[in-house]
């Protein structure tokens, strides 16, 4: 018997939002029959703002983008500004900006962990992963003096040399969240209710994933293998030897595992580079009259794939700049997956997808 | 409606079901609060944060070192630092940054511009007031003593890179003092077909005792040929620059001959 169908607005002030979006879903009775998200609540024109200032005074901006992953939106500015104006950066300044991206990487998917597990309920597992994101976020404030918003990486390399004392820090936290990330398999997984809430649900069949447009773990844990670190690689990307993550079970707990996994296997890039770390300058010389050009860059996020293009007209700010951000994409695809779920199902499978509205709405 | 798949399952069982999980937070709570174990947390008002010495906090300004020359007010992206001229404390009158925290966004990219390590970012970081006005600071409200500040670094001075220089005399019509002078170099005129010569080659000579490192002349130049470095390195050093040397020699001689 069908029964009558109506919308039901999820958010903006909703507890499994995580920023300021809206879900509409339609449902029949428990189960959705559609859904609409609706963003734009933090629209700042950043597109436009950087038309307005000079090339290194859009770093700091690009620190707002996105304020759970700052490193990697600074970095894929700086990089497409490097690669439209054909500015060489010296080997340790890459290293140094592939350590601290990958300590970003760790950072924003414990964010995304503590999130996730208040949506399931999981209030223990949301204190112990802002615990360990406390010790990447004084590594972090050990390179450049900040705790959020970096401002680190400079346009020819980054803007300081890590302090003597970096190196052993950094060791001492990878290994101690190693053992750390074992308590979290007891924690989380090992858990009945979790795996309830997780297993068999969110299902995105790999040809929607690809249709879509989604990346990132997302993609991922549907069994598609693109990692653009391994596929298209940059930066000091192509020096280190590390497994991408790919699952095949294609629903919540397969990114979940994309994620964990993508942390053990980070901890394992941190390691070789501060092995392998030249030594050096870390800061090449960049013009100060940048010609006419267009260029850009794309870089494997915590989220997905990142991509900034930059039109230059030959003065000394961009004609335009326009960003692709991966949530953007992803919150789109949110009906696809969400068919077909009853709305209990709703935060686990949104909380799978690790929104972030800062990029999206920009 | 959509037709739903679902994927194998696994089953933990009776254990997992319970025991596991807290038998972590259970061994997380004994590490914590038993005897040698340390809380997670601080009592934040009465205890507070390790910070290092480069934490990006309050801005500071070092009034003596203060030359004027402008280059945290060029770069700032938000335009909170304004020039004014103000009190250094005894009675005379400079003209230095006034400063409105509360449009500040900490990036730190006035500190990196000074060229005289008058700006500092402290570890203050309560900024928090009950009125906005009361975070616009005149010059000698936001001042620094100088031994709160790291040591004075060597000051950068401008470097010509002679290969880029076409001596057009932009950084000559730039500079605010008159540090620059327009050196025609001998024996570089070309030979025109009717026989008379063309104009010698020019190229900037620069008197650094009069330079105050405020770098107008490197963003005049439209061929990047000036780039700024500490002065170990820059055209006073002779091995870096020897014709110029013979440049400023030469000239010299003919002054004299005259």
């Amino acid at each position: 018997m069908a029964m009558a169908e109506m919308w039901i607005n999820m958010g903006p002030q909703h507890p499994f939002t995580h920023g300021l979006w809206t879900l509409k879903v339609k449902v029949d009775g428990e189960t959705i029959v559609d859904a609409e998200p609706i963003i734009g609540y933090l629209h700042r024109g950043f597109e436009k703002l950087c038309e307005n200032r000079n090339y290194p005074q859009i770093i700091p901006i690009c620190d707002r983008l996105c304020y759970v992953a700052s490193m990697s939106w600074d970095h894929v500015y700086v990089s497409a500004v490097e690669n439209t104006f054909d500015i060489k950066v010296p080997p340790r300044g890459e290293y140094i900006r592939v350590i601290a991206l990958e300590i970003q990487r760790i950072a924003s998917h414990l964010i995304w962990l503590a999130s996730f597990m208040t949506d399931i309920g999981n209030l223990t597992a949301f204190l112990y992963a802002m615990r360990e994101r406390e010790m990447f976020i004084d590594l972090l404030q050990a390179l450049c003096g900040a705790r959020m918003t970096y401002n680190y990486p400079r346009i020819g390399g980054v803007s300081q040399d890590m302090p003597k004392s970096f190196p052993q820090q950094c060791l001492k936290t990878v290994d101690f969240f190693e053992k750390r990330l074992k308590e979290y398999d007891y924690l989380i997984e090992e858990s009945e209710v979790f795996r309830i809430r997780s297993q068999g649900v969110g299902y995105l069949r790999p040809s929607d994933a690809i249709n879509l447009g989604i990346t990132g773990p997302a993609l991922r844990g549907s069994g598609v293998p693109v990692d653009l670190r391994k596929t298209d690689p940059y930066s000091a990307y192509p020096d280190f030897d590390f497994e991408m993550a790919v699952e095949k079970d294609c629903d919540v707990y397969a990114r979940y595992r994309v994620r964990m996994n993508e942390m053990h296997e980070s901890c394992n890039i941190i390691r070789q580079a501060l092995k392998k770390i030249p030594p050096g300058p870390v800061l090449g010389k960049a013009p100060r009259h940048f010609p006419r050009g267009e260029g850009y860059a794309r870089t494997e996020d915590p989220r997905g794939e990142a991509f900034f293009y930059i039109q230059a007209d030959g003065t000394d700010r961009p004609y335009r700049v326009k960003i692709r951000s991966p949530i953007f994409v992803t919150v789109s695809a949110a009906p696809a997956i969400l068919r077909g779920y009853k709305v209990a199902d709703v935060p686990s499978i949104m909380g799978s997808l690790d929104m972030c509205l800062g990029e999206s709405d920009r | 409606m959509a037709d739903v798949l679902t994927s194998k399952k696994k089953r933990v069982g009776l254990l997992g079901y319970a025991f596991k999980p807290m038998w972590i937070s259970l061994r997380t709570l004994m590490r914590t609060s038993f005897a040698g174990g340390k809380p997670n947390t601080l009592l934040y008002p009465e205890e507070k944060i390790d910070l290092p010495d480069d934490f990006r906090g309050e801005l500071g300004l070092v009034m003596d070192r203060c030359v004027g020359c402008e280059s945290c007010a060029r770069v700032c992206p938000n335009k909170c630092l304004d020039m004014m001229e103000d009190d250094i404390g005894d009675g005379t009158t400079k003209w230095m940054p006034a400063l409105d925290l509360a449009q500040c966004m900490f990036c730190g990219l006035c500190v990196e511009a000074c060229p005289s390590t008058a700006l500092h970012m402290t570890n203050r970081y309560e900024t928090a007031t009950q009125d906005r006005n009361e975070k616009i600071f005149r010059p000698h409200e936001w001042a620094l003593k100088p031994e709160d500040a790291p040591d004075q670094k060597p000051f950068p001075y401008p470097e010509l890179y002679e290969i880029n220089c076409t001596g057009c005399g932009a950084c000559d019509r730039a500079c605010p003092h008159e540090v620059i002078d327009m050196v025609s170099i001998p024996g570089t005129a070309k030979k025109r077909p009717n026989g008379t010569f063309g104009p010698e080659k020019k190229i900037p000579i620069f008197d650094y005792e009069l330079c105050v490192s405020c770098a107008l002349c490197v963003d005049a130049c439209p061929f990047d040929a000036l780039d700024m470095l500490p002065r170990s390195t820059t055209a006073s050093d002779p091995a870096v620059q020897p014709q110029l040397q013979n440049v400023k020699v030469e000239q010299t001689k003919q002054e004299v001959s005259a």
